[in-house]
């Protein structure tokens, strides 16, 4: 496959009055054509920031640096007209509140049709006949009559359907779904997602799906990256992440979590809390809360290592003179 | 249901319609939000039972209606054998000290001008517990319980993460010796890793404490580890009521086996070996229920008598509560 978004070296943070947060510190990602590609993460981990970092949509009090190459150009040094024929035509955002990330004050179909006629180049007329089209394919009924409705005339789960019209109005090759299905309901979570995967099949885009619901994970990514205190800390195909994880912050995620198909037992928290990124811990920023941490944790920052089969984990107990750890033991625990 | 021993809590036929109003300038009544209509359940001294549902459901309406921070508009909370339903405001004052609520947000449920003491405290001086030292002891040993520091009495609120805010929560509950909490989403802000802090936190004041729970949620994951038994909730209606093992295992109400079915499971190999029923459409508007059972019109299994006529929660087998026409495995 190939790639067709890669962020290298990304890292972005905000001037507030408290100090520098760096929010994202030092992230190489890639997502290949047609993959879903999840990030997950807790909040503050970074993920919703590295994909706005990469979008260019951050306040000016953030500082970028990094590159983050899609079909060969870096758009972190794009001028914003050109960044602006990317946003929507190439790369397309589904956010994830989807009662706010609407304009309250236009009609579904003026919002469908600004994209459409802006990148695509077409009359209103066709505009809104590719907006029925739109919101034919992502099941909204009666499309016609909607177009001329409101916002608040949506229901929660109709609105994301109109989010993801949005995203995918002018064809895009990916699209960035940030939380997507956070603020619904369980039954309309799956609606969504089989909307998306459906949508997917059908149209080979690439999907970055950023989420904190591992449920949602295991059942839509190809592959899997985990981020802790703005670093990716593994990287891997879902089954490497659920099955074969080799990072302590992977293990403690998996644990932590009860599944519907086991019985009762104790749940794994994780002790303390996620670090403050205005003053990040040095080393390894999960080493205050890890297990397995050792000395050399606390001071250096562990590099990644590939385990083959494009997995990799950044993790000092990868190196060949640590301590051995029964991986498969950690993963039977979880 | 295993009634060993009377309940500690029991709720018959629970209604709740908040009044919808138009008019001016003289409003009048125009309809009614039916957020809860006809619940029934009884709760046991020291267990937990679970209630699910979608947004919109009445399962927070329920959870507050039992503590009478809405007025019922019908129906009986019975407490330990006293109907708490007759009693007038100064009347009902001890029995709030037995039945405490954890809130969803913790953000927004703690004052932020108090220190954690004061909020703490505050329980402790309405129903004259304690004074003095005494009640300054009590509070430590109320955060210590919980898993706090002393010297966090005297922090505000903006100085907690969101995990230690909700333990302020729990420990505020937890100052005037309840035997019941209502627990409307305690964990839903918070990361997945400072919820099983907190889920374990209430686990084991549990076992210490004796006190029951009524646990509000909709992670259905959740509901089932820390639940004896669930209620499944429908539009104000219960549909179902069980063990949460059975009700996982042997779920016979359609709605049940949609929401199972939707719930994600955190394994690729079990997620891509799953039936989903995907539910069509949205839940119906609560001012105006369909006719008959409440969920004939996204039900799979739909037939004509599902329009006219309305089920009844019957129990099936012991303790267990269907509320269907053509229930499942019957």
């Amino acid at each position: 496959m190939k790639p067709l978004l890669t962020i290298e070296n990304l890292q972005t943070s905000f001037k507030t009055y408290a100090g520098d947060v760096q929010a994202v510190r030092d992230v190489n990602l890639t997502v290949h054509e047609g993959e879903v590609l999840a990030v997950v993460g807790e909040s503050g981990s970074g993920k919703s920031v590295t994909m706005m970092s990469v979008m260019r949509l951050l306040a000016k009090n953030a500082k970028i640096q990094g590159q983050a190459f899609f079909n060969g150009q870096d758009l972190l040094a794009l001028s914003e007209k050109e960044m602006r024929k990317i946003r929507g035509r190439e790369i397309a955002m589904v956010f994830q509140d989807p009662m706010t990330g609407l304009n309250p004050t236009l009609t579904i179909g003026a919002q469908l049709r600004e994209g459409i006629m802006l990148h695509m180049g077409l009359s209103k007329q066709e505009a809104n006949k590719r907006a029925v089209e739109l919101l034919n394919k992502v099941g909204v009924p009666e499309p016609e009559r909607r177009l001329a409705q409101y916002p608040h005339e949506f229901s929660g789960g109709m609105r994301q359907r109109v989010m993801i019209a949005l995203g995918l109005a002018c064809d895009p090759r990916l699209i960035i779904a940030d939380e997507p299905t956070t603020a619904l309901d369980v039954t309309i979570q799956a609606q969504i997602l089989e909307l998306m995967k459906q949508l997917k099949k059908e149209m080979n885009t690439a999907i970055i799906l950023i989420t904190h619901n591992l449920g949602v994970v295991a059942g839509m990514a190809d592959r899997v990256a985990v981020m802790y205190g703005g670093r990716v800390c593994e990287v891997g195909t879902v089954h490497q992440i659920f099955h074969e994880p080799r990072h302590p912050y992977t293990w403690a995620l998996l644990r932590a979590i009860p599944r519907l198909d086991e019985h009762k037992r104790r749940l794994e928290s994780i002790a303390g809390s996620p670090p403050n990124m205005l003053k990040p811990p040095g080393g390894c920023p999960f080493h205050p809360r890890c297990a397995h941490a050792m000395n050399v944790c606390t001071s250096e920052a562990p590099e990644m290592t590939e385990m083959g089969n494009q997995h990799r984990a950044a993790c000092w107990l990868m190196h060949p003179d640590a301590p051995k750890v029964d991986f498969s033991q950690e993963v039977t625990k979880a | 249901m295993t009634t060993q021993g009377a309940p500690l809590v029991e709720v018959k036929d629970l209604k709740l319609h908040f009044p919808i109003t138009a008019g001016f300038p003289i409003p009048r009544q125009v309809g009614a939000v039916k957020a809860v209509d006809g619940v029934s359940f009884s709760i046991q001294p020291g267990e937990t039972l679970g209630l699910v549902g979608e947004s919109g459901c009445g399962k927070t309406t329920v959870g507050r209606t039992l503590l009478r921070l809405y007025p019922p508009t019908d129906g009986k909370v019975i407490y330990d054998g006293k109907d708490l339903s007759t009693l007038g405001e100064r009347e009902f004052l001890p029995y709030r000290r037995k039945m405490q609520m954890i809130f969803q947000d913790p953000y927004a449920s703690l004052d932020p001008r108090m220190t954690a003491g004061d909020i703490i405290g505050e329980a402790i001086d309405i129903h004259g517990l304690s004074s003095g030292k005494e009640r300054m002891d009590r509070i430590y040993s109320l955060l210590d319980l919980v898993g706090l520091l002393p010297e966090h009495a005297s922090r505000f609120p903006h100085e907690f993460s969101g995990g230690q805010r909700q333990r302020i929560g729990i420990a505020r509950a937890l100052a005037v010796e309840p035997n019941f909490i209502v627990c409307d989403e305690p964990i839903s802000a918070l990361d997945v890793s400072i919820q099983a802090q907190v889920v374990n936190l209430m686990e084991d004041l549990q076992e210490k404490l004796g006190i029951a729970y009524l646990f509000i949620a909709h992670d259905l994951s959740m509901v089932k580890h820390i639940s004896r038994r669930i209620a499944v909730m429908y539009l104000g209606r219960i549909v179902e009521i069980a063990d949460s093992e059975t009700l996982y295992s042997k779920p016979m109400h359609p709605y049940t086996l949609a929401l199972l079915s939707a719930v994600p499971i955190p394994d690729p190999v079990v997620e891509g070996q799953r039936q989903r029923i995907i539910l069509e459409g949205d839940p119906p508007s609560p001012v105006n229920p369909p006719s008959g059972c409440r969920f004939r019109t996204r039900c799979p299994y739909a037939k004509e008598k599902c329009k006219e006529e309305d089920p009844k929660l019957i129990d099936v087998s012991k303790g267990h509560g269907v509320a269907c026409h053509f229930p499942f495995g019957a």
